[in-house]
């Protein structure tokens, strides 16, 4: 049985007489990198703090290590585990450096106040090494710092730090702290990305060198990416636990988070995109609005999904069925006029298509490459312009680009603007046309 | 291991904690033993210093007095000394030389010593002295407080001070200078300072005669008050807030020489006794209404403050016309002068005998 | 850089340490009975040599004067600068405030309260001229014990309930002492001269009472040091960091308290000091405890040393009342702080 960090049972937190965490049980192995989700409110924060230590639990029981939370004095407790709070508060000039080297208290190696810079012998290493009278000089702190990429940071005040610095600052006093576990609390808040990504690669490098990580953490994606195991809370209770493809599952997130979310599992790790700003049961329930997606060669991949985002559900043709705008299509429901490949369209392909822009108030033409063996898809839309169809058109990157077709394409593009097509440079401004009139 | 201890195994063998601060009670008591014997080794070094006194022998009685009292003694020649008196504080003090620098801290002493006749021998006197006129050009040597250093400066051999000051004079008697602290009470006490200054400074026949002319003033004054048969009930105001003195004050008693009745003596419920300074109260005053009232010159630059009061209207004291000022200086200081005061206190009462 | 800070530090301790010689010989030489340096010094040596010394190279009276009144007045006043400023810095340290000041729960008033029973109630003067430090102390340490108490709620003593304590105490206290005070009128002038402040009464003894209790308060206070710095960033954070916060604190400002009593009872209430010294070293040596603290001792008793020796000289001989002259200088530095802050 593989060594435990924190084993949990029954734990209960109540805060100001109301009950906000548990009861609950959790068994934290050594080693492993965990992630907690969960909305606003549902007790991460609480959790969190019940496992450091640093919040008094009314019911049930936590160990650390294997011994009870309750045995450890502070001291003992800082050296076994790290907290990283959400946020800190130090408004005195201290610099960056001095601040990191705070962490190193519990640890302490300096004991006298103002020595002169002498030389400590190490037993482990047999050199010496410059032993100054500040705990700034030792390695834990620079590393930290340089982990943390604020080493150039190091002489100025904290007082001076931008929000993200001091995020970063937090951390790396906490890694000063140099503890076999640690626990952060939504570390990546104020962060550019490439320093959330730098965040999250730090932890999994901690990691690899046998540390225990429990973060709490907003986004889905990341703790996907990163944490071996994730955590959701709801309620003050744990919802669900498990490796990031167990969780991240439509229907599960669906359930958690309220939010219908389409899953893609082509990476190293999963992860979601959201599907609709607001929940709807299944797309079948969705209205038809009368749209149709002229589509092909994946040209309208970013189209498909604007539309869907905003709760329209297209049909979308003629397509091979190898095309990636098929793949697109079927990936969100969507009735998908599809055709043999290497052929021209099937007379069947085309009477569907006819049928569907018949039934369509408005057609959107993507920008696809046409050739001669498409041309059929401008004339059904000439064809429904002529039935009063509204035609929008995707001008953007100029047909000229992508026109095989010997030029026709190109003029059957502009015969249908001069007979009242809209043209839109993108997708996202089609759609918005869209949303804006009345359907 | 070899090699020297490191801090921390240095730490560890003094039983200290692994952690650096702080380090534990052994290390904190060695410092606490540290500084307490230094304190106690410079403690005696400094005590010792201070106790050689340079010159006085032990308590030596002179050969003329017969014990440690305020009895006065007579004789004024320099074979007097070294003589031993006790103050008003009950302390005995040995001056052993006859005093040729001496400092007052009270205008009270200073014009004791003026009117034995040991004026040219005072070096030092109270910035708020003011009589005789010469305690203008004499150096000051504080107000309220005495000051210490300027004292010393001055160094004198004998201090006649005013109780309320002993801390700052502390010093001066460790430096093996006599200190007299007088705190009269009552008439009876300022002829026995009187007398032992005299004693202290070798004028004690000036002494005998002063009090003796002190005594026949008042004795006079005593008789043809009671003589005049005039009783009246007087309010003594000892300054501009009603503050008045009860019975057993000095101002009490000196109102009963003169006949008159106190008020304040008699101003507690059902018309029994406070002692003390204390407090009128308007209603109080108007209540006694008492014959006449005494204000401090002072305090009052004329008694039209007084009359002018509303408040005070109605007092027959006021509607009469005997609201009177008076010199509170010499009839509250206890000095020599105390026949003056009390026969300004008469004055006062029947301006018109006077 | 933090190499800068250790190289300000250095300069600043030893400019304070210089600064100390300096008003101390100054100190030694002013003064109601003028010296010159060179008669002090030979006073001096003569003391070590017991009297003996070339007659007329100083007033027959220096070595006595020096030894028995202006040294321990010397003396106290360094012992009490330096208590007041480290007591003040552990409160600013406690409170993480930089306005904070020793008499914030009550020690003030309760001294205030506790010199005036002294000075008012007959009977109390058997105990001589120690009754009254004896009874300022009590009642300093007995408002800042009732203000703590107070405070406490199921262990934890909060920063907003101390305050809040402290003022409650503290006025209550005061009211109890301007009454006595009104009631006898007789007193009045020497309760109002202890009240502002004053060392003329120094002696040795005084200064053998004080000095260990500053000393051992001051070595536990620094040996704090680092707790502080944590202490700092929040009591939960410090508790995350490894510091026993609420022990720490408590500890602090009971030390802090005892201190600013034990100071206040012979000295009387000096204002000032234990507000404007740590503040003003923390923008010269950094909010750093380790350095801060010692700094701190050493500018604080120089500053109360210069200030009672302009006190006991301006006017000589009456003296002014040290606190006023303290109170004269915090004047001007808060305006200087309330203008460079640009009223943050």
């Amino acid at each position: 049985m593989t060594a435990l960090t924190f084993a949990a049972r029954g734990l209960e937190v109540a805060l100001a007489g109301r009950h906000v965490l548990g009861p609950l049980d959790l068994d934290v192995p050594r080693g492993s990198f965990i992630g907690i989700l969960g909305p606003n409110g549902s007790g991460k924060t609480t959790l969190l703090r019940a496992l450091a230590g640093t919040v008094d639990i009314c019911a049930g029981t936590v160990l650390l290590e294997g011994e009870p939370l309750e045995q450890y004095s502070t001291a003992a407790l800082a050296k076994a585990r790290g907290v990283v709070p959400q946020t800190f508060s130090l408004d005195f000039s201290f610099t960056l450096g001095e601040m990191v080297a705070m962490g190193r208290y519990a640890r302490d190696e300096s004991y006298f106040p103002s020595a002169r810079a002498g030389r400590l012998r190490s037993r482990r290493t047999k050199t010496s090494r410059p032993h100054g009278h500040e705990a700034t000089d030792h390695p834990s702190v620079a590393a930290a710092l340089e982990h943390t990429g604020l080493s150039d940071l190091a002489d100025r005040l904290v007082t001076q730090l931008s929000g993200g610095e001091r995020q970063r600052a937090l951390i790396a006093q906490t890694l000063a702290q140099d503890t076999p576990t640690l626990l952060l609390d939504e570390p990546l808040n104020n962060l550019d990305l490439n320093h959330q990504l730098e965040v999250m690669q730090l932890l999994v490098r901690l990691q690899a060198e046998g540390r225990t990580l429990l973060v709490v953490l907003h986004d889905l994606n990341m703790a996907a990416q990163y944490c071996d195991r994730l955590l959701v809370l709801g309620d003050g209770r744990i919802m669900a636990q498990g490796g990031p493809s167990e969780i991240l599952d439509p229907a599960l997130v669906m359930d958690l988070f309220r939010v219908r979310v389409s899953v893609h599992r082509e990476g190293r790790r999963p992860y979601v995109t959201p599907l609709w700003s607001r929940a709807a049961a299944s797309l079948a329930d969705s209205p038809r609005t009368g749209v149709h997606v002229m589509a092909g060669g994946g040209a309208a991949r970013g189209l498909i999904e604007e539309l869907v985002l905003q709760g329209l559900a297209p049909t979308v043709g003629i397509v091979s069925v190898f095309d990636t705008d098929f793949a697109t299509g079927r990936q969100y429901e969507l009735d998908v006029i599809s055709s043999p490949p290497f052929e021209p369209f099937s007379a069947e392909a085309v009477r569907e298509l006819r049928a569907a822009t018949a039934a369509a108030a408005v057609v959107v033409i993507a920008p696809i490459f046409f050739g001669q063996g498409n041309l059929e898809l401008l004339r059904v839309a000439a064809a429904a312009q002529a039935e009063g169809k509204k035609i929008l058109i995707i001008d953007s990157p100029p047909i000229h680009e992508r026109d095989a077709s010997g030029g026709l394409a190109g003029d059957m593009l502009r015969e249908l603007l001069e007979s009242g097509a809209t043209p839109f440079s993108s997708a996202a401004q089609a759609v918005e046309w869209l949303r804006y009139s009345s359907l | 291991m070899n090699g020297h201890p490191t801090p921390r195994r240095m730490a560890t063998r003094l039983g200290m904690s692994r952690r650096g601060w702080p380090p534990a009670p052994a290390l904190l008591l060695l410092i606490f033993f540290l500084v307490a014997t230094l304190s106690l080794l410079l403690a005696g070094c400094a005590t010792q210093e201070s106790e050689t006194t340079p010159t006085t022998a032990a308590d030596v009685t002179s050969v003329a007095e017969t014990s440690s009292t305020s009895v006065p003694s007579t004789g004024s020649t320099d074979a007097q000394f070294p003589v031993t008196v006790t103050d008003d504080l009950g302390n005995t003090v040995t001056i052993p030389a006859k005093p040729l620098r001496i400092v007052s801290t009270a205008p009270a002493n200073t014009e004791i010593l003026f009117a034995l006749g040991a004026g040219d021998r005072v070096v030092g006197v109270n910035a708020l002295d003011d009589y005789p006129p010469e305690v203008a050009d004499i150096t000051k040597i504080g107000d309220f407080q005495v000051n210490t250093e300027a004292v010393m400066a001055l160094s004198p051999d004998l201090v006649v001070a005013y109780s309320g000051n002993e801390e700052a004079l502390v010093q001066i008697e460790k430096a093996g200078c006599p200190v007299l602290i007088f705190d009269p009470k009552n008439l009876e006490q300022i002829y026995t300072d009187i007398s032992v200054v005299g004693t202290a400074t070798g004028t004690g026949d000036e002494a005998d005669q002063l009090v003796a002319s002190i005594r026949a003033t008042i004795e006079e004054i005593t008789t043809s008050a009671s003589l005049s048969g005039y009783k009246p009930t007087v309010f003594y105001a000892v300054d501009n807030t009603l503050w008045s003195a009860g019975s057993e004050t000095f101002v009490d008693e000196l109102l009963t020489l003169v006949n008159a009745v106190n008020v304040a003596a008699t101003a507690g419920d059902g018309g029994t006794a406070i002692s003390g300074y204390f407090q009128f109260a308007p209603e109080q005053l108007v209540a006694a209404d008492p014959d006449i009232v005494l204000l401090p010159a002072g305090f009052y630059a004329s008694i039209d403050e007084f009359v002018s009061d509303p408040r005070f209207a109605g007092l027959t004291a006021v509607k009469e016309g005997r609201v009177r000022l008076v010199n509170d200086v010499i009839i509250t200081r206890p000095g020599p002068r105390i026949g003056e005061g009390l026969r300004e206190l008469a004055k006062a009462l029947r301006p018109e005998a006077f | 850089m933090n190499r800068d800070r250790r190289k300000v530090y250095r300069i600043v301790i030893a400019a304070l340490v210089g600064g100390l010689v300096v008003s101390t010989l100054v100190a030694a030489i002013t003064g109601a009975a003028g010296l010159s340096v060179r008669e002090a010094f030979a006073a001096l040596l003569a003391l070590f040599r017991d009297g003996a010394g070339a007659a007329g190279s100083f007033p027959e009276w220096a070595p006595r004067l020096l030894l028995d009144v202006r040294l321990p007045r010397i003396a106290l006043a360094l012992i009490g600068g330096a208590a007041l400023a480290t007591a003040g810095t552990s409160f600013q340290g406690a409170f993480r405030n930089p306005l904070a000041d020793p008499y914030l729960l009550g020690v003030s008033a309760g001294a205030g309260l506790g010199a005036t029973i002294a000075i008012v109630w007959k009977p109390l003067e058997s105990l001589g001229i120690y009754g009254l430090p004896l009874l300022a102390f009590i009642g300093a340490a007995l408002a800042a014990f009732l203000v703590y108490r107070l405070a406490t709620f199921g262990g934890r003593t909060g920063t907003a309930s101390l305050l809040l304590s402290g003022v409650a105490v503290g006025s209550t206290l005061t009211a109890i002492m301007s009454f006595l005070m009104v009631a006898t009128e007789r007193d009045l002038h020497t309760v109002i001269v202890w009240l502002m402040g004053g060392l003329g009464a120094a002696s040795w003894m005084k200064v053998w009472i004080t000095l260990p209790v500053v000393v051992g308060a001051f070595v536990f206070t620094w040996l704090n040091a680092r707790r502080m710095n944590l202490l700092l960033m929040g009591e939960e954070r410090a508790r995350e960091l490894g510091v026993d916060s609420q022990r720490t604190r408590r500890n602090l400002i009971i030390v802090a308290s005892l201190t600013t009593a034990a100071a206040v009872s012979f000295t009387g209430l000096i204002g000032f000091i234990g507000l404007m010294v740590p503040h003003i070293m923390r923008l010269l040596v950094g909010p750093d405890h380790r350095r801060l603290l010692p700094a701190s001792a050493l500018f604080g008793a120089v500053l109360l040393l210069v200030a009672d020796t302009v006190a006991r000289s301006v006017l000589a001989p009456a003296e002014i009342p040290v606190g006023i002259i303290t109170a004269v200088s915090g004047g001007p530095f808060f305006l200087y702080l309330l203008r460079t802050r640009r009223g943050l």
